[in-house]
């Protein structure tokens, strides 16, 4: 009797560990953020980005220009979520889920070079109006290959 | 009894909604956009648009009240000549590079919001 209790118990941390576990992308975190800059080159990049993977990438055309996006997810907090098991008796299970807020980096110079990097609203006003100017295209094709991924 | 409470939580949720902005919608603005095209993203027009005047250049500032998750805040969106030129807090416009904003932000904020539209 105790054991199947302890099965019931177990189930959701088993759960929670199988989902944290199988997220296909790792995330960015403000630190590494912290160290980019403009120019970077890509393989400097790659090393700052270490284990990061993005969620999406794609190419899009400016003004005669080839750009490559990459979408990450950017790490901005932790909040508190719950279960609640009863065995028979019930208790509260919490559970800390990450928070994420969508962050792209835009290659330019055929994909050598860092050209921008910011969550899509920071580069859509950037005060920099050759950034903020190809944000209408980024975001199209984005939405494109959030469609092609969908389907494939 | 019942239908009075339903209706009550209805009308609470839905002012709620019709007066504030979602976070997630701020990434679907483009600089140049004009106002029809923002307000249509939005599903909803400003609590107020104020026309502003500052060093020789006119801009209009629409309100809104952004959802900050615990209640809401005041979020400005910035024309000039018919384009969206900047949105943000307050204070992201007092930081921008472009002073001439954060001055005519600081004229905008006076103009108190019409009760009707609260």
């Amino acid at each position: 009797m105790k054991k199947a209790a302890l099965l019931k118990l177990l189930a959701p941390c088993l759960a929670v560990l199988l989902i944290v576990g199988c997220v296909s992308h790792v995330p960015l975190q403000r630190a590494q953020v912290d160290s980019f800059r403009t120019g970077d080159s890509a393989s400097d990049l790659q090393a700052k980005l270490g284990k990061s993977t993005p969620t999406l990438e794609h190419s899009f055309d400016y003004a005669g220009g080839q750009y490559l996006a990459r979408h990450f997810n950017l790490q901005t907090g932790m909040q508190q979520s719950g279960t609640v098991v009863c065995t028979p008796s019930c208790m509260y299970i919490p559970i800390m889920v990450p928070v994420y807020t969508q962050f792209v980096i835009v290659y330019g110079d055929a994909g050598k070079t860092v050209r921008a990097y910011g969550t899509l609203e920071e580069l859509s006003k950037s005060p920099e109006e050759s950034v903020s100017a190809f944000m209408p295209s980024l975001k199209l094709a984005m939405e494109k290959a959030q469609a092609e991924k969908k389907k494939g | 009894m019942t239908r009075l409470f339903a209706a009550l939580c209805v009308a609470l949720l839905t002012s709620g909604c019709l007066t504030t902005i979602s976070h997630y919608q701020l990434s679907q603005f483009n600089r140049g956009m004009s106002a029809p095209e923002v307000t249509e993203k939005l599903k909803k027009p400003p609590l107020i648009s104020i026309p502003v005047a500052v060093d020789g250049r006119s801009f209009v500032f629409d309100r809104y009240f952004l959802n900050n998750g615990m209640g809401a805040d005041i979020y400005y969106l910035a024309y000039e000549k018919n384009g969206l030129v900047f949105w943000g807090y307050v204070s992201e416009f007092r930081r921008h590079p472009d002073a001439t904003l954060g001055r005519a932000v600081d004229k905008a904020i006076q103009v108190p919001t019409p009760a009707a539209a609260r």
